[in-house]
């Protein structure tokens, strides 16, 4: 009996392989923000289409290079270990991402969690599961120096990435970082330019002279389970696109281990990881899946497909196909990479 | 009356207001109690020591002409910098930002920045 039982696993196991579908990860299920799953989507009376369509695609961001400038980062976690190339800390230029004493310290490891979670048979998966990050501390507790930021991005650029996802913000962007901005999001990548993915922050209010609104920046706003623009996302006419980061429910991902709350932040947590912040990292990994697909896309190019790729959602007017709550619309994997 | 509190409104401000040039325009920035600033935007910042010139020259030119000390070099000539000696920053930078030989000098802010 139990040979039969063995070869029956290697015939499953091989089929997984052949046909290319994912390891079932326990927390798949609860993953509304990047696919439907019927049995979670009724018992938590999710709109059908609040998700981002990732069902069906084959890349997983293999040989994109993705930075991270958040806070801190738990970079042994097991669900995206292997996936860090380099870490580097804005303040000091070491090595050390570590962080301590703030409440705000799992920031950078639920960021990248929704990226790039392995697909290992244990907790979820990120959309971008094989990118590669450099994760690049910037302390976003209180006060920092224009040095720091742009140190910041100054080794983002050394580092020749593709995509820069940004969870965070200032609402007074200085000439000096707009500069460098543009000139990452038009020479670097080989002169096809770096895409430079932020978050609009969540305080319900339109946003003028933030990084989110520059126009070589792809501004990042919030959607909730009923699919329409999340109450506390913030707008503005630089906005670009909206992605799921919750309300009520949040973005399931992984957590700094050491907090004592475990290795995971479910979507039912007391107290969920929801935010634009929440939203960045599911457009930055969709964004090294269309990398993956066509990697000799320039960033202008990049704008377009977003434009084209949109679901148009939330029953409002969109002018010359944008609208200052949504931005052109919602991600849609699937078409973003038809 | 009414005048009289309309002019001090207007004035108040100015005269509490420390001002530089950046490319050839005048930037306001309200001093607050305690060191820091209120700029045209609303937002409370802090001014650091040092701060930022983009140059097309060579730097070692514009460090002696203004006893500057070099702290840092970032890609595409843009340098952070600092004085040698005590002085009004925002007043130095005004000068370097106007000197033929920089392309600009800014201010190195302190800003609030937070999570999202």
């Amino acid at each position: 009996m139990r040979p039969v039982l063995f070869c029956c696993l290697l015939l499953l196991l091989g089929c997984n392989k052949k046909n290319n579908l994912p390891t079932p990860e326990p927390l798949y299920q609860e993953q509304w923000a990047i696919h439907y799953n019927k049995p979670f989507y009724d018992a938590y009376n999710i709109d059908p289409n609040a998700h981002i369509h990732t069902e069906g695609v084959a890349y997983t961001g293999r040989g994109i290079k993705i930075a991270v400038i958040d806070i801190g980062l738990d970079k042994n976690h097991p669900e995206f270990k292997d996936n860090i190339i380099k870490t580097m800390n804005s303040a000091d230029g070491s090595d050390d991402v570590s962080c301590q004493h703030s409440e705000d310290c799992y920031h950078g490891t639920a960021v990248t969690g929704i990226i790039a979670a392995n697909i290992n048979g244990y907790g979820l998966r990120g959309v971008a599961p094989n990118a590669q990050i450099s994760f690049i501390k910037l302390d976003l507790e209180g006060y920092a120096g224009d040095d720091e930021i742009l140190a910041a991005f100054d080794y983002a650029e050394k580092l020749d990435v593709d995509i820069v996802s940004n969870s965070w913000g200032t609402e007074d962007v200085s000439p000096v970082i707009i500069e460098k901005i543009n000139h990452m999001a038009t020479k670097g990548r080989d002169g096809k330019g770096i895409l430079i993915v932020f978050a609009s922050g969540n305080d319900g209010k339109e946003v003028f002279n933030d990084e989110s609104m520059l126009e070589t920046v792809i501004g990042v706003g919030a959607t909730d389970k009923d699919s329409l623009r999340a109450y506390y996302s913030n707008f503005g006419t630089g906005l670009d696109i909206v992605a799921p980061g919750g309300y009520n429910l949040g973005i399931t991902t992984t957590n700094k281990r050491d907090d004592g709350n475990g290795e995971y932040i479910s979507a039912e947590a007391p107290v969920p990881f929801i935010g634009t912040s929440a939203s960045t990292p599911l457009v930055s990994a969709a964004l090294a899946l269309l990398l993956e697909k066509n990697p000799q896309l320039t960033r202008q190019q990049v704008q377009q497909r977003i434009k084209d790729s949109v679901d148009k959602i939330g029953n409002v007017e969109y002018i010359e196909g944008h609208n200052p709550y949504y931005g052109y619309g919602k991600l849609n994997v699937g078409r973003l990479l038809e | 009356m009414l005048r009289f509190i309309f002019c001090l409104l207007i004035i108040t401000p100015a005269a509490f207001a420390d001002v530089y040039s950046y490319k050839g325009q005048d930037v306001y920035l309200q001093k607050l109690e305690d060191d820091h600033y209120l700029n045209d935007k609303g937002h409370v910042v802090g001014i650091s020591d040092n701060f930022f010139i983009k140059l097309d020259t060579e730097i070692a030119v514009i460090l002696e002409k203004y006893d500057l000390e070099h702290i840092k070099t970032y890609s595409n000539n843009l340098y952070k910098v600092q004085p040698k000696f005590k002085t009004d920053v925002l007043m130095l930078i005004e000068k370097v930002d106007a000197d033929s030989l920089t392309q600009y000098a800014y201010p190195n802010f302190i800003k609030k920045i937070q999570a999202r």
